[in-house]
């Protein structure tokens, strides 16, 4: 059974990346363009990992990652966080918000994968 | 999908996400506070940078990278959003938007344009903003300058973790004393032997992270040994079940480097304590198992395409925990474009609240729910929703033919389906209306381009860009409304010196709006400067020999003299509209459109320029004639009127010269079958009909046509899809018996009646 | 089989062991404190170290109380979780399917 993973970016165009790489690769995708979307779509879809981005809007990753932590049925669903942040403030907060690992963009399509695999069963 | 069909669609999203940037700079400059205004500009500008990234378009992201760093300060009450500031970053947007256009296109940007800004936006960043935007120098040199995107790739593994981080983790010491000549290091070919002691704690779980999968991993890189060491876990009763007791203690043999070892543990560091030492630790496995046996712990060949394959979750058992997710997942899955159920979507996320009373979600209205559909796709409907009306009609036709008085069963059918279509076709339409409000946005950025070369003082007002017109018209009347916007800035309003002497605020006003009237869409750019200089513009008439020095002319006709092939009344040709592009050029593309332009100014108070233009350019109301046999459809739009000549109006002049006399003055009288080659002879005039229509230059024709059929809307089709450019013919559409009508291009005929002929390049309709 | 001549009671195991099968995998197993118990791991294919943890301090707890705990039947995927994750305690599985 093929893996499924949500993503959650407010860009088309990295959606279309993620979307193209993960297809390539062989997952399921379902996609959502911020974090309130992202929460909903997490009902109906139960994936075995979260991609997401930081900067959304009306709900940013940190909320984000915080709403599936707090959501009894989907809080051991690792998520990975995509940012063009280096900067570690913005790595530690993800963290505290419950984040699982990150991926730097421009994400190379073969550390994506590499980070998917590392971190699901 | 490739990577140029997502390049292409990032250059899309740039353009919208370069429309909010502006949007939000321009509603922070009229004094927003709303923090969501600088979170949006700033997520344009991130987005940008992001993407931009994605495709090694460095430029952008340098540029973008010092843009949000900027923005940032702001977003994070650093830094103060000043008039100044938001000056410096409404240029900034500018130049952003011309990088962006460069990496597509594959232009440049002058460097000094970019740099000076990058001076000021680091200033900014810094607190120390630079004296005055105009006297910063561009120093930019290569120290200054951005961080590059590849600067962004991760922090290697075993860089120590952040000083910030509270979460109790010490860096660890490893010790690099094995790696100079201990024995253990090198195995056989290359292999080196770590030990490494993990002790996981219980964040690291609750963060979506596992020790199984931490060994697995490490497992990839070669051999291991690992023994777990259980020595914290408590009896039953006491025991956490979330908590983390187990800690390992694992020897891994692998042929690559302890970054790789390290690597492994990424993602855990801070939730874990990681100790990674070069070489064995015989010792340490030798001790008695502290679990109570004593068995040494045998390594571990592990079969790792076990746990690898492994189904998640089967679709069986999936269904009793987690209702139906495969049943869920078509509708979100896969196409974006493919927007989740809205109704039971909401309504789960209501019970799901009110179960948990989770308030995760923030209370924000719902936005619209959206679709994007490739245009290709609308236009295929659009084209068979023609078909449809053409078909309907054909067939209201032929029963009126087969059947005279038809039974009221079908004529009462038929007409049903004739207000269906009609329906069809409205909403098929309304599909592709889309709101002017991105070519008013342009318009800001042309009128602060002006303002700066005419050192005039310009705020751009606008109104109605809500208003919807058909995708086929936005795309086209940019143009125009750029040439209009830079005359009424360069020749209507006065610099601040001339508008403060005339007791007026420095500040000049331009008011741009959109409305729909009558079934038209009227655009109106108003300025509150001079207005029009009628002695001069007469005078200037005069000398170019537009009319004689005794034309009584009203002050209307002097103020649509402007439109005059040619005219021009700046003293010297200025940088702006000095292009070779005239108010008669404006006039003439909008004509082309279907559309007309009038102009009605006060000395003094300034001048309204008015558009009004067609909704669609799918459409079109048209009279049909016969012409030699042959039906046309002329655009209403362009016919002033009709008439009936009489033999007493007609007036031959030269060969194959003729005008007609309407009322009292005379009009050159148009052979349309002749100037078509649908005929070599000219028709006898008193036997057909004159159709008046305006022409380009602003001057009358009567187009002779043998009949007129009557009026009705038409399909435009467009021929050049099917056939190459037909020289005085707009396009082609087809009429209810079935019969192609061709589309006349009233200002092709017109110009070829001056004895130019026509050509192909003439074409100045386009259908789309 | 079991101490006091009565056949054990059967714990069955879910097919996902994770982070939040561990509290519920908790009480299950708390619930039969003083039983004699056999847990069945067939249907497992994901387990995670806390659930590991759960049923190893049951192990040794049943022991000390000298009562019946064994894992049998286990799937492949339990196996060689355990033997992934170095726990070679008998307490849970035999010797030799560790082996």
């Amino acid at each position: 059974m093929k893996k499924k993973v949500l993503t959650v970016d407010d860009s088309r165009t990295i959606r279309n990346m993620l979307l193209v790489t993960l297809n390539n690769a062989g997952f399921d995708i379902v996609q959502a363009e911020d974090g309130v979307e992202g929460l909903e779509v997490l009902e109906e879809s139960n994936p075995d990992v979260i991609v997401t981005d930081i900067n959304m809007p009306r709900l940013d990753g940190f909320g984000f990652i915080e709403g599936v932590r707090q959501n009894d049925r989907y809080r051991a669903i690792p998520i990975l966080v995509l940012t063009t942040e280096s900067d570690a403030e913005k790595k530690n907060r993800a963290r505290e918000a419950g984040a699982t690992g990150w991926i730097v963009k421009p994400f190379d399509p073969s550390k994506l994968i590499a980070a998917i695999e590392r971190v699901t069963a | 999908m490739d990577m140029n069909e997502i390049k292409e669609i990032f250059f899309q999203e740039c353009e919208e996400q370069l429309a909010e940037l502006e949007s939000g700079l321009l509603r922070l400059n009229d004094g927003d506070t709303d923090p969501e205004t600088v979170n949006a500009v700033f997520r344009a500008v991130h987005s940008i940078k992001g993407g931009a990234g994605a495709f090694g378009l460095d430029d952008l992201v340098s540029f973008a990278h010092v843009f949000e760093t900027t923005l940032d300060c702001v977003r994070s009450n650093k830094l103060e959003a000043s008039q100044d500031l938001l000056k410096v970053m409404l240029r900034s947007a500018d130049v952003l938007a011309d990088l962006t256009a460069a990496s597509r296109d594959g232009g440049t940007v002058e460097s000094s344009r970019t740099s000076g800004l990058v001076a000021e936006l680091e200033a900014y960043a810094k607190g120390q903003p630079l004296p005055s935007a105009s006297a910063a120098p561009a120093p930019a040199p290569a120290a200054a300058a951005p961080e590059p995107a590849q600067a962004e790739t991760p922090a290697p593994a075993a860089e120590a973790p952040e000083p910030t981080d509270d979460s109790g983790f010490q860096p660890v010491p490893f010790s690099f004393d094995a790696l100079d000549g201990d024995d253990d290091l090198a195995i056989e070919d290359g292999r080196s032997v770590f030990t490494v002691r993990f002790k996981p704690r219980s964040d690291l779980y609750a963060k979506g992270n596992e020790s199984v999968l931490i060994l697995r991993e490490l497992a990839k890189l070669g051999d291991l040994q690992v023994r777990c060491e259980a020595d914290d876990l408590p009896s039953i009763d006491m025991l956490d079940p979330e908590g983390a007791y187990f800690s390992w203690l694992i020897r891994v043999e692998t042929d690559q480097d302890e970054e790789a070892v390290r690597h492994v543990f990424e993602f855990v560091e801070w939730d874990s304590t990681v100790e990674i030492t070069a070489g064995a630790d015989e010792e340490a496995f030798a001790a008695p198992d502290a679990q109570g046996g004593d068995q040494p712990m045998a390594a571990v060949p592990f079969d790792l395409s076990l746990l690898e394959d492994v189904p998640a979750v089967s679709a069986e058992a999936a269904a009793p925990e987690a209702p139906a997710p495969a049943a869920a997942a078509p509708a979100a899955a896969g196409d974006e474009s493919m927007a989740p159920p809205n109704l039971p979507l909401a309504a789960k996320a209501i019970a799901a609240e009110a179960e948990k009373k989770e308030t995760v979600v923030p209370a924000v209205p719902a936005a619209p729910q959206t679709i994007r559909v490739d245009l290709d796709r609308v236009d295929r409907l659009i084209n068979l929703v023609g078909e449809l009306v053409i078909n309907q009609a054909m067939l209201a036709q032929s029963v009126v033919e087969n059947e005279s008085g038809g039974s009221s069963a079908v004529n009462l059918g038929l007409e049903e389906l004739q207000q269906l279509t009609r329906e069809i076709q409205d909403s098929v339409m309304a599909i592709r209306a889309q709101p002017v409000k991105p070519v008013f946005q342009r318009m800001g950025r042309i009128v602060r381009e002006i303002a700066d070369m005419t050192a005039k003082q310009v705020r751009l007002v606008t109104e109605g860009e809500n208003t919807e017109v058909d995708k086929t018209v936005i795309d086209k009347i940019a143009e125009p409304l750029t040439h209009m916007i830079r005359n009424a800035v360069d020749h209507g309003l006065e610099t601040p010196e001339k508008r403060t002497e005339a007791g007026k605020n420095a500040e000049g006003v331009l008011r741009l709006s959109a409305k729909h009237r009558s079934g038209r869409i009227v655009i109106e750019i108003a300025d509150d400067g001079a207005g029009i200089n009628r002695e001069r513009v007469k005078a200037k008439a005069i000398e170019n020999g537009l009319i004689t020095a005794d034309a009584n002319l009203s002050d209307e006709d002097i103020d649509n003299l402007i439109f005059h092939p040619g005219f021009s009344t700046a003293d010297k040709i200025s940088d702006i509209s000095g292009r070779g592009v005239g108010m008669d050029v404006v006039k003439r593309s909008i004509q082309a459109l279907g559309g007309r332009i009038s102009i009605t100014s006060k000395p003094g108070k300034g001048s309204v320029f008015t558009m009004s233009l067609p909704l669609t350019l799918a459409v079109l109301d048209g009279m049909v004639v016969t012409v030699a046999n042959q039906t046309l459809v002329v655009p209403l739009t362009a016919i002033v009127e009709t008439l009936q000549p009489e033999k007493s109006d007609i007036h031959s002049f030269g060969p194959s010269q003729r005008l007609i006399a309407i009322r009292d003055t005379f009009c050159p009288l148009v052979d349309v079958g002749n100037i078509l080659n649908f005929r070599s002879d000219l028709a006898n005039p008193v036997d057909g009909v004159a159709l008046l229509v305006e022409s380009e230059g602003g001057g009358q024709r009567a187009l002779m046509v043998d009949a007129i059929q009557g009026q009705r809307q038409v399909v435009i089709k467009s021929l050049e899809a099917n056939y190459t450019n037909v020289p005085g013919i707009a396009a082609a559409t087809i009429l209810g018996d079935g019969r192609v009508a061709l589309i006349l291009d009233v200002d092709a005929v017109v110009t070829a009646s001056r004895g130019q002929p026509l050509s192909p390049d003439m074409m100045l309709a386009a259908t789309g | 089989m079991s101490s006091d001549g009565t056949s054990p009671k059967v714990l069955k195991l879910p097919e996902v062991l994770d982070l939040n099968a561990a509290s519920r995998l908790h009480e299950q197993v708390l619930a039969h404190k003083g039983e004699d118990i056999d847990i069945d791991a067939s249907d497992v294919n994901r387990v995670g170290a806390q659930c590991i943890q759960v049923l190893l301090a049951a192990a040794k707890s049943w022991r000390a109380e000298d009562q019946h705990f064994k894992v049998e039947p286990a799937s492949e995927v339990f196996v060689k979780t355990l033997q992934l994750l170095g726990i070679s305690d008998e307490a849970l599985l035999p010797k030799e399917m560790l082996k």
